[in-house]
């Protein structure tokens, strides 16, 4: 048994038992690690404002090779992402981005990568204010793909190598790309817009809170929603859906007396 | 066989599968009602029983209750114009304990819980929305504070707010008897923000 110690986001928490708490961390040097923090409910618990989904923290623990879930012996909190306390859609958001990893990775594989990006995601939209914060979520899936070694082909024809221009193409899940207009005639495949090919080609490139001063119409919205959803369902298995972009659209589509603003900083007097 | 007994060995296993309940208190309860007089087996037994088919939730609150509605919800001393939102009955007990709220509950049955796919359909939230009326002055929102608790206290603010009612959270703090040095900084900043004036 040896103590490790690192940094990592909280992806999800359990209650166990009467006062224990298991978490699921995505941590710098150790990938995903499962953990068990004794007691960590009580008001006297040394964990007392870690164990919460979002959250950036410390952690050390003894690691043992043969279980599954490790004991946690020490945490500190880095940072809670306060601001997105009251925003509905940036806490949404945050948590569809802890749900893609939590879901998506499947062992300890360390990758700094991962971590970096999921830690300025969550900053990006803890900072999002009033700002497209969805904009920061699909530059996170854009780079999560790539990352995961599925990195699809925004900007030329799969079948003839073709430029994509403004006509837009064909997008292909299972192929890893997209199709020219006119060699995706005959093949199929989701119809997509220029703008939306644009957006996607942009974002891989794109410095993360840039990404909250996209202002996509409807139409390319719904476009690259549907083709993260497509891409994820063909080449990462367990993944048919994330559930809490489920919740959000759900709210949007319910869209009842503006519950769901672009900005929703709720105030409680 | 670990146990000579099958019929101790089965009661063990229930009682294994009760919350906080290990193997070692499962045997220590067994043991205390096998050697303990049969009346107080009997009397622990018909109080399970009656469990489910005396006690059911409250159709106006969703408290557990013997009487539908159920005790606070008819008690007339209670002030109507405030409703009290929690997670759970537990919850209830809880603020109920400390005898300074005299006002009405309604109780969500859990809380909104994007990653677990909860939304407002599995929750008791509609109910909620139908006894908002003119009369309510207050609705306190007193889910957790998690995650998914203020998510749902956000998500119920944003659905009152055209309601005209006044909705409240209650107060983050320093929990009494607790030192600074120890808090973490959400409840620290929290508690800054929220601080009251001192009365002379």
């Amino acid at each position: 048994m040896v103590i490790l110690k690192t940094e990592a986001v909280v992806l999800k928490a359990w209650n166990l038992g009467e006062t224990s708490r298991i978490l699921s961390v995505y941590s710098r040097d150790h990938g995903k690690v499962k953990l068990v923090a004794k007691g960590g409910r009580t008001l006297k618990s040394k964990f007392r404002g870690c164990l919460e989904p979002l959250s950036r923290i410390t952690i050390e623990y003894y690691d043992k090779r043969t279980r599954d879930l490790q004991l946690l012996g020490r945490s500190d909190l880095l940072d809670p992402h306060m601001k997105l306390i009251g925003d509905m859609r940036g806490t949404v958001l945050g948590l569809a981005a802890l749900e893609l990893i939590y879901r998506a990775v499947a062992g300890e594989e360390r990758s700094v990568e991962i971590y970096d990006l999921l830690s300025e995601t969550l900053s990006a939209l803890n900072g999002a204010g009033g700002g497209f914060a969805e904009g920061i979520f699909w530059r996170f899936e854009t780079r999560f793909i790539s990352l995961m070694g599925y990195q699809p082909t925004w900007d030329n024809c799969l079948s003839c190598g073709s430029s994509l221009g403004k006509e837009g193409g064909f997008f292909q899940a299972s192929s890893g790309g997209l199709l020219c207009a006119s060699c995706g005639v005959s093949r199929g495949g989701l119809v997509v817009a220029g703008g939306t090919l644009d957006i996607l080609y942009w974002l891989q490139g794109a410095p993360v809170f840039e990404a909250a001063k996209l202002e996509p119409t409807d139409g390319e919205k719904a476009e690259i929603r549907k083709m993260f959803d497509l891409y994820f369902k063909v080449h990462i298995e367990h993944i048919q859906g994330l559930e809490s972009l489920k919740f959000l659209y759900g709210m949007e589509s319910t869209n009842r007396q503006g519950i769901f603003p672009a900005s929703s900083n709720t105030e409680i007097h | 066989m670990e146990y000579s007994s099958r019929t101790l060995e089965s009661l063990i296993e229930a009682l294994c599968g009760l919350p906080g309940i290990g193997t070692k208190s499962a045997q220590r309860i067994a043991l205390h009602l096998v050697q303990g007089g049969k009346n107080e087996a009997e009397h622990l037994a018909r109080s399970i029983m009656d469990l489910h088919d005396k006690v059911s939730s409250c159709s106006v609150c969703f408290n557990l209750t013997e009487d539908d509605p159920c005790a606070i919800c008819r008690d007339p001393k209670r002030d109507e114009s405030r409703i009290c939102v929690l997670e759970e009955p537990k919850d209830l007990m809880a603020v109920e304990r400390t005898g300074i709220y005299n006002g009405k509950y309604h109780v969500l049955g859990g809380v909104l819980s994007p990653l677990d796919g909860v939304g407002e359909s599995h929750l008791h939230i509609q109910e909620l929305m139908k006894r908002i009326h003119p009369g309510i002055s207050e609705i306190i929102i007193a889910t957790n504070p998690t995650v998914e608790g203020e998510l749902t206290a956000s998500y119920l603010a944003r659905l009152l707010k055209p309601m005209a009612v006044r909705v409240t959270r209650i107060a983050r703090g320093i929990p009494y008897g607790g030192s600074l040095e120890f808090n973490d900084m959400v409840t620290l900043s929290k508690a800054m923000e929220g601080r009251l004036e001192v009365d002379s």
